[in-house]
């Protein structure tokens, strides 16, 4: 217990000592943990919106006119039965009618004199992975009741193209950036560290042990970490909400979503990054000037 | 205590720090290291704390071979050697008190007690009035003694001073060796580098004298030079 004190006690005042290289890695880990989560935001609010137009893959199973309701609901129970679907939404001939009268309703004259109902039936089919698509869509082919089956394969290929490759680049970008914050924070930590040699060779040389000298180190490291990453993790909430509100006022059309990444996600990640490379940082970085 | 056997250290690339030196000393002996500067009385020091690796010749400790300690066991060894460096070696950051405290502190003692026996050593070598400045605010006299106070305050049994008086007057020069002789009566070894010629000669103590690395003089109770 009183070790414990006197480990917070030496890394405070060190820190509180050597204030210039304090606030030298503290600004390095909070530039670092900065870009870290404005990327990590981007990535995920592209990420999201990825999410939605991949949803926009649905399966549409339309049905001959000749199908009657209890073939319907036999039908709707076994779709809903597939473990690949989500959710399944039947629309029947007249909803199907008023849905286009909607969405046409600046031109009624088209639909004067429409004598017959000349639109299917259908299920509307949606996926918890859209990429299954193909394979349940081939369920469908050959059974009576169906007239036919769309799922606008061109563009869902093409779609799930696009996609992976932003997601692959996002990831590779977060790696190197995730590299390069450590490097540069481990760089700092070790310019301190230097510093400080003279001090960590008496301390072997009166007798102490290398975890005794550690300790106070992994603490001053973990502190500098730690603030820098709240920091961090307070400018890139308070300037995404910015951001996003100007997005979301200039493009409508794209629903960009409220919280793609919530501050309690961000805050894990940032803070345990940047506590894991400051403590890590300062164990290791004093390893060389122990060997005395 | 102590042994040597055919001891040799040659910094890189070709310098002789000591060479096939072989004594031994006894628990409970006050021995004076003589020599000129440059013959190896701070490298006898250093490889007697294992701050230097002997290139030849085998080192004994209280009976343990130090060229087969393991180097987690070095900080334990230096514990039971209180060590007066010639350069003092105090932590900067930290002020008189609490440097000496720090010998305590690597032993896991951080109690009311510890913290009262570093105030006694103080006061013991005249520094209880600058307990608080910090190394930089010192001469180097008073930095020297803080360097003694921290090397005795956990009693060791084997005491090593390089030159703890090389910086002091010759009164509290006077002071500091009754300390160490104060010491040495406990029950203490105690080693100390000198080139104080008129306190060896006045403490008639065994007298090792080194020349450019090698022992040429080991004098049961030697002056400073040949008698
Ligand atoms: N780190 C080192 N690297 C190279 N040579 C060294 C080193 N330390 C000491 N020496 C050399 O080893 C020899 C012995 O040095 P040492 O420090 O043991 O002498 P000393 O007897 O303590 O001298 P002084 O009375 O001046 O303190 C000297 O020639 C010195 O130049
Ligand atoms: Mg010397």
């Amino acid at each position: 217990m009183g070790k414990i004190r006197f480990f917070f006690g030496e890394a405070l005042r060190s820190l509180w000592r050597n204030y210039f290289m304090t606030v030298a890695a503290m600004v390095t880990v909070f530039l670092s943990m900065f870009v870290l989560g404005v990327v990590l935001v981007f990535v995920y609010n592209i990420n999201a919106v990825l999410k939605d137009v991949e949803q926009k893959v649905e399966i549409t199973v339309y049905l001959k006119d000749s199908v009657t309701s209890t073939e319907v609901e036999a039908l709707q129970k076994q779709i809903l039965a597939m473990p690949e679907v989500k959710d399944s939404q039947f629309v029947s001939k007249d909803e199907a009618l008023k849905r286009l009268k909607e969405d046409l309703k600046d031109h009624p004259e088209l639909f004067e004199g429409l004598a017959k109902n000349p639109l299917p039936a259908s299920f509307e089919i949606s996926l918890k992975d859209p990429q299954q698509a193909s394979v349940v869509a081939a369920r469908f082919n050959g059974k009576p009741m169906v007239e036919e089956v769309r799922y606008g394969k061109e563009l869902a290929e093409r779609i799930f193209r696009v996609t992976s490759v932003i997601r692959n680049i996002s990831l590779v970008f977060i790696i190197l950036l995730g590299g390069v914050s450590i490097l540069l924070i481990s760089n700092t930590i070790r310019l301190s560290i230097y510093a400080r040699r003279r001090e960590v060779e008496i301390m072997k040389l009166v007798g102490a042990t290398n975890w005794f000298i550690r300790w106070p180190f992994i603490i001053e490291g973990l502190a500098v970490g730690l603030v820098g990453a709240v920091l961090a993790l307070i400018f890139v909430t308070l300037g995404t909400n910015f951001v996003m509100d100007r997005i979301r006022g200039a493009l409508m059309f794209l629903t960009v979503p409220a919280s793609a990444v919530s501050v309690a996600q961000l805050a894990v990640i940032l803070l345990g990054v940047g506590a894991l490379i400051g403590a890590v940082g300062s164990g290791l970085g004093l390893r060389r000037f122990l060997n005395v | 205590m102590i042994k040597f056997e055919d001891v040799t250290k040659i910094y890189p690339p070709d310098t002789i720090g000591l060479e096939s030196v072989s004594l031994h000393i006894e628990k409970g002996e006050f021995v004076f290291l003589v020599g000129p500067s440059g013959s190896g009385k701070s490298t006898f020091i250093r490889l007697l704390i294992k701050e230097l690796e002997p290139d030849r010749g085998r080192i004994f400790v209280g009976g343990r071979d130090l060229g087969s300690l393991r180097r987690w066991k070095i900080p334990y060894l230096r514990r039971n050697i209180g060590c007066v460096f010639q350069d003092f070696k105090l932590l900067p950051s930290k002020t008189v008190f609490d440097n000496v405290l720090y010998a305590l502190q690597v032993t896991g003692n951080d109690s009311g007690s510890s913290r009262r026996k570093v105030g006694e050593i103080l006061n013991l070598v005249g520094l209880g009035h600058k307990m608080g400045n910090y190394p930089d605010e010192l001469s180097g006299g008073e930095q020297q003694r803080v360097s003694i106070a921290r090397a005795f305050v956990n009693h060791p049994p084997l005491l090593i001073a390089d030159e703890p008086t090389g910086n002091l007057d010759p009164d509290t020069s006077v002071g500091i060796m009754q300390l160490l002789y104060r010491i040495n009566k406990t029950g203490t070894t105690v080693i100390m580098a000198t080139h104080d010629r008129e306190m060896v000669d006045r403490m008639r103590q065994r007298v090792i004298a080194l020349e450019q690395g090698q022992v040429v003089r080991d004098q049961r109770r030697g002056g400073y030079g040949e008698d």
